[in-house]
């Protein structure tokens, strides 16, 4: 180190790393603003081709597409089919998916609590809103290679066509290991080490699906 | 020591994985695809000059009590630009490697490098010995994904290598596939160069 009486201070160690950390967040900040646009981008087509995954199914079945070829014609299967909803009709971010006029599913982006921190999901319903036509997760903070899972596409896959909630009562879900196959449509296999995870998807879906049901029922009366 | 010998010594003779074992996670963890191993390796390599050139160019103001936030630090940032390049360049690629990009500035070749090189030689040879030490962990991870995807997926690249008739070894896309293959290469290696045993 050159010699200083400056460098000597004791002072000097806290200084150097303020300094330093001055200069690598400004390097950080605005490497971040360069880059912004592009992440949005990329974010936003992401979000947009999860909706379409998940009504592709649908769309498929009446259009005489394959599903892969409704997804691989994004961006212009996602203007065509799938329309935003007016902010205000549903307490959460709402799509709705046509074919040729006809409805077929709403897709909600729906939120709950993990064993980190927020989740955030897509979930297509059916026309009363009460049964799960698809769920992709979107954004959550689990234990990678344990609650993390539940962004696979088995995990997921569990609630297609299941009945959440009855008569706006929540269907009491049980949990069975991973391997085991389920025996009723109540059964749903958790990750295996994350039965806290697994079980905040389901209250996840179950809260806010009734929430949504309930501000429905409101506009109606 | 020329240029030559640094770069040639960080990436084999010192090879950071078979020679000193470090960065196992990573390897274990993204050598099931060529394209993951190699944006791995590019991304590892870039963080790993930049901070040792930087780390090297500072090291005659840095207080020594302080020396492993400041290094810590400085690696932290060309990691974290690297992450924000590939969600914005290759999300698919990004979100493949998942927390393996940001768990870089805990790979112990980086710290490793900056306490062993870069604090005590000047930078451009930091510089050089961090492209070293960084090619040859992506060589490492080139060889063991050439094998994993191949075997595990009848794919190099993405492409379609082995024909309708070969049955993947689902064993190649998991994890213990690269520990066999690892030891294989580090004993292979040891036996051939170092004379070991």
């Amino acid at each position: 180190m050159p010699e200083s009486a400056w460098l000597e201070k004791p002072a000097y160690p806290v200084v150097f790393v303020i300094l330093l950390s001055l200069v690598f967040v400004g390097v950080l900040a605005l490497v971040y603003r360069l880059n912004e646009p592009g992440i949005q981008k990329q974010t936003q087509e992401a979000y947009e081709r999860a909706i379409l995954g998940l009504c592709a199914d649908s769309l498929a079945a009446l259009s005489g597409k394959t599903a892969g070829q409704i997804q691989a014609e994004y961006p212009r299967s996602f203007n065509e089919y799938v329309r935003a909803l007016p902010a205000g009709n549903y307490p959460r971010k709402a799509f709705e998916v046509r074919y040729g006029g006809r409805l077929l599913a709403y897709i909600f982006d729906i939120t709950g609590k993990g064993l980190w921190g927020t989740m955030r999901a897509l979930a297509a319903t059916d026309q009363g809103k009460t049964t799960v036509l698809g769920v992709n997760i979107y954004e959550q903070m689990e234990t990678p290679g344990l609650g993390a899972r539940i962004g696979e596409d088995w995990f997921t896959g569990q609630f297609k066509r299941k009945a959440i909630l009855v008569n706006g009562v929540p269907v009491k879900f049980t949990l069975i290991p991973e391997g085991q196959a389920p025996g009723d449509p109540t059964q749903v296999r958790q990750v295996t080490g994350a039965t806290i995870t697994s079980n905040a998807v389901i209250k996840m879906l179950q809260t806010e699906l009734a929430l949504i049901g309930e501000s429905a029922a409101e506009v109606k009366q | 020591m020329t240029k030559k010998d640094v770069f040639l010594n960080g990436a084999f003779r010192e090879n950071s994985v078979w020679k000193q074992i470090l960065g196992i996670c990573s390897t274990l963890a993204v050598t099931n695809l060529m394209l993951n191993s190699l944006i791995m390796g590019l991304g590892l390599t870039f963080a790993l000059a930049l901070s040792s050139f930087t780390i090297s160019l500072i090291r005659n103001y840095t207080p020594r009590s302080v020396r492993m936030i400041a290094q810590t630090l400085i690696i932290a940032a060309y990691v974290i630009i690297v992450d924000i390049v590939l969600k914005a360049q290759l999300p698919e690629i990004s979100k493949q490697l998942g927390p393996y990009v940001g768990l870089i500035i805990t790979n112990c070749i980086l710290m490793g490098r900056a306490e062993a090189f870069a604090s005590k030689y000047p930078p451009i040879d930091s510089l050089v010995d961090g492209i070293g030490a960084g090619a040859g962990y992506t060589l490492v991870l080139m060889l063991i994904s050439f094998f994993r995807e191949l075997f595990g997926f009848g794919t190099l690249f993405g492409v379609q290598v082995l024909g309708g008739w070969w049955t993947d070894w689902s064993i190649m896309a998991m994890a213990p596939s690269a520990f066999f293959l690892l030891a294989l290469l580090i004993w292979i290696i040891n036996k051939k160069y170092y004379k070991v045993g």
